[in-house]
């Protein structure tokens, strides 16, 4: 079941759902507009990126234990300023994180908990801009920033600025609490089994 | 309960994030970005290079002498839940004395 905008707020009174700095206002004030809309709420861009380098490498996944360190070696950081925006030239994917945390915590009683996913708006859409590709889900345990994988598909250069509008988290309610059995991974070093090299 | 899971860190990708190379209890390597404010490090990684640390985990339960631990990023290699041996935990109070 999503939440709507107004189960939204309910869910950071009740500390059910966290978003850090908060989204504001609640509701539009005059002029200033809301970030809610009917059941999503925007996300703002944060000033971290990292620019994946190509090269004459090739990606190989099931090489264990060495991911995080590939990725880190091929990618170069920038922190953009409100001075200085990043142009997303055609066809270049980068990697950025919202500004706000989000945390989405498991309750120790009760029933019920939250997810969330994570989705682009429809006018940066229209320009091409993807900010996520098959990795939309945020966990229910999640706590942190959202990392988006920005592409532009589109047929001219986007402008990134820092604070931009540039997504929505859809918040839905998980029945049952999740649960990690430790017993129905025996035998194995993690649940999802490990890559190991052939 | 969380506890600190003994690994070794270097630079992130991004920033705000550091990498975090860590051992299952039989040996097996992962790796994951997590947020710099669940990583304790002796000192600030420079370059390429790892240095020691500890990433805040939770404690999940035990099995056989072994602990299953969640991550608080999901690993690249092993998804969120690894298991791990005691002597690769302290718990967080042990080290806030420390």
């Amino acid at each position: 079941m999503l939440l709507s905008n107004r189960e939204m707020h309910q869910a950071l009174d009740e500390g059910r759902l966290k978003i850090t700095p908060e989204p504001l206002p609640r509701t539009a004030q005059g002029s200033q507009k809301s970030p809610y809309d009917s059941h999503t709420v925007n996300l703002l861009l944060h000033d971290s990126i990292a620019i994946p380098i190509g090269g004459k490498y090739v990606c190989d996944p099931s090489d264990a234990g060495n991911q995080a360190d590939f990725q880190r070696r091929n990618s170069k950081q920038i922190t953009i300023t409100e001075d200085q925006p990043y142009l997303l030239d055609r066809n270049v994917f980068i990697l950025a994180t919202t500004r706000e945390e989000i945390s989405l915590p498991i309750p120790d009683v009760g029933d019920r908990c939250l997810g969330a996913r994570v989705e682009g708006r429809s006018s940066l859409a229209r320009l091409g801009l993807l900010v996520h590709f098959t990795a939309p889900t945020i966990h229910p345990g999640f706590n942190g920033r959202i990392t988006f994988e920005l592409i532009n598909l589109g047929p001219a250069p986007i402008l990134l600025r820092v604070g931009m509008a540039i997504a929505q988290l859809i918040v839905e309610e998980v029945r049952g609490i999740p649960f990690w059995t430790p017993s129905q991974f025996h035998g194995q070093s993690a649940p999802e089994g490990v890559i190991r090299k052939k | 309960m969380e506890n600190w899971l003994a690994c070794r860190v270097g630079k992130g990708q991004m920033g705000a994030e550091y990498m975090i190379e860590g051992q299952t209890f039989d040996g097996l390597k992962f790796t994951l970005f997590a947020p710099t404010e669940f990583v304790e490090v002796s000192q600030n990684p420079t370059g390429w290079d790892l240095v020691p640390g500890r990433i805040l985990v939770s404690r999940l339960g035990e099995e056989n002498g072994y602990f299953w631990i969640r991550l608080p990023r999901e690993s690249f290699e092993m998804g969120y839940v690894v298991r791990v041996g005691s002597s690769q935990l302290t718990p967080t109070t042990q080290l806030q004395e420390a």
